[in-house]
């Protein structure tokens, strides 16, 4: 079954490849399906043309058959993230991939982050700033990989292309048009960018991060982003000495798996998760008490929650 | 046919499969499997058993249940897929890896099938001849029994032993969560490393094996770095 054809760009190859449906209880085994079957995706360009020097993003939209799911970027305690290998034209650069928020898999013994259903990766892709070099036609080239799991797991790869005009048409404007439309409530599952945009702050105080949230938030969940040499501890709700809640996330240094990389305390808060449309907000924090902007976070004395 | 004969192997594994004499601290109260609420020994232990306890207690291991790097690594007693007896004791004075499993699982497919399992042991072997590799499978799926896992190392050309762990306990006690997941331990039986394989993920091979890094630093003398990393893999198909 393919998906409908969703392209940013008018002369764009077919981009959409599909899965078969397996119903809950099907009793199909990993004999009769793949990783590629259970799974459909899409390459859905979101800009009508590639302009010198202007970033645009592109999704990657993943469709899982029913009760198989794909893993968020840190897939906790088992599972792998899909990952997306860019094959772009000169100077063109692909941005870090964006993920929706997960839910939370929480089994005994085991803590995973999940993606279920229809979700959208996405990329900002950055074109060079001389107009000189963009092509008349920027063809973009993904190649996919993913582990899709239910009672067993299966990886799946698939690649798509898609071609961009430097001068909008048309049909890629109307292409556009659908792709925003289509991707708004898809778009709308991922995380703020910062902790201000849901009204709420981090520091660090001593060896926890401390989320200050806003007033009359219930519950609080935390997400950790896979940031090696950082051992996350569980998270608490706590209220701050000027009344307002706060959730405390204690961690542990071990600088020596850091794999080389800067030491993040790093994650999404997402605020009473219990709701129907979660509110939440990705956060990064240096954790030798320097806060992101290089400067030394305000202490936020807090107090445990009785 | 072929699920029958699957069946009775399970059963038969089920049946005769005896899962650690596990290595009891001298300052360790004995005797829950962690994460099971089960003695971890029957309390009508065979003759073959107490002797093992015996000789585990004389060797002066010290392990308390549960793996913890820079400790002492949990001794365990698991049949190897040709029916004999393998005791993480046995190689004592020697660096052993244990390896986590499971011949369904793509990200074990893949990291055979790649020669990444192959070139890992190849290096090691380079660093040190004393080192030894073991594959333990804790699934408790039936096409993982016996002869899955056996002919999973034939077809590989893998010449290891591979150990069947159906209950599962010695993987709890390791804290194996996924497929592949490794585990080195230094020739004193202390654990040095524990996590994935290496930076790569179930469709691509990585190009830092951790193991053999580990193995590398314990053999110089070194800190093992990064000592913890998160495995990636299928999660280990308990049986519960």
């Amino acid at each position: 079954m393919l998906l409908p054809l969703l392209a940013g760009a008018a002369t764009a190859v077919p981009v959409a490849a599909g899965a078969v449906s397996l119903d809950d209880g099907d009793e199909k085994t990993s004999d009769q399906v793949t990783g590629e079957s259970l799974v459909a995706t899409e390459l859905v360009v979101l800009t009508d043309r590639v302009e010198a020097g202007k970033p645009f993003d592109v999704a990657v939209v993943f469709t899982c058959s029913p009760s198989w799911h794909l893993y968020w970027k840190n897939a906790g305690d088992s599972g792998a993230p899909p990952t997306v290998q860019w094959t772009l034209p000169a100077g063109f650069t692909a941005k870090e991939l964006r993920f929706p928020v997960p839910s939370v898999h929480d089994v005994p013994g085991e803590k995973t982050y999940v993606h279920d259903g229809t979700l959208a990766l996405v990329a900002t892709i950055v074109p060079p700033a001389d107009a000189a070099t963009i092509p008349a036609e920027s063809l973009l080239k993904a190649d996919l990989m993913w582990m899709t799991c239910k009672e067993i797991c299966l990886v799946g790869r698939r690649s798509h292309e898609a071609r961009v005009p430097r001068e909008a048409t048309t049909d890629s404007t109307v292409a556009f048009k659908t792709a925003n439309t289509r991707m708004k409530p898809l778009l709308a599952q991922h995380p703020k960018a910062s902790l201000r945009a849901i009204g709420a702050s981090a520091s660090i105080d001593g060896d926890a991060a401390v989320v200050v949230l806003p007033p009359k938030t219930a519950t609080a969940t935390f997400v950790p982003a896979d940031t090696p040499g950082v051992v996350y501890g569980e998270p608490r709700m706590e209220t701050t000495s000027t009344g307002q809640p706060a959730l405390k996330i204690p961690f542990t240094l071990k600088p020596q798996d850091a794999l080389g990389k800067p030491l993040s305390v790093a994650g999404i808060v997402i605020i009473d998760a219990t709701k129907s449309a979660p509110v939440a907000a990705e956060f990064a924090l240096e954790p030798q008490g320097v806060a992101g902007n290089g400067q030394a976070p305000a202490k936020s004395p807090t107090k445990q929650k009785t | 046919m072929k699920k029958s004969i699957a069946t009775l192997l399970l059963a038969g594994l089920a049946s005769t499969l005896a899962v650690g004499t596990f290595a009891i601290a001298d300052d360790a109260p004995a005797t829950q499997a962690p994460g099971t609420g089960a003695p971890a020994q029957d309390t009508k232990t065979d003759k073959k058993d107490k002797k093992e306890e015996k000789r585990e207690k004389k060797d002066g291991e010290k392990s308390k249940g549960t793996a913890k790097i820079g400790e002492a690594a949990p001794n365990f007693t698991l049949k190897t897929t040709d029916g004999k007896d393998w005791s993480l004791s046995d190689a004592k004075g020697k660096i052993v890896v244990l390896e986590w499993c499971n011949p369904e699982c793509p990200a074990c497919q893949r990291v055979t099938s790649d020669g990444t399992v192959a070139s890992m042991i190849k290096d090691a072997n380079g660093v040190t001849k004393d080192v030894v590799f073991v594959m333990v499978n804790s699934s408790a799926r039936s096409q993982s029994s016996l002869d899955a896992t056996a002919g999973y190392l034939k077809e590989h050309k893998l010449d290891v032993p591979a150990v069947l762990d159906t209950d599962g306990k010695v993987g709890r006690m390791y804290g194996a969560k996924t497929t592949p997941h490794c585990y080195v331990i230094d020739a004193s039986g202390v654990l040095r490393y524990e996590g994935a394989i290496d930076d790569g993920n179930p469709g691509k091979k990585g190009t830092n094996n951790y193991v053999v890094n580990a193995i590398k630093q314990i053999k110089a003398g070194e800190t093992v770095s990064p000592e913890q990393t998160r495995a990636y893999g299928c999660s280990v198909k308990y049986k519960d």
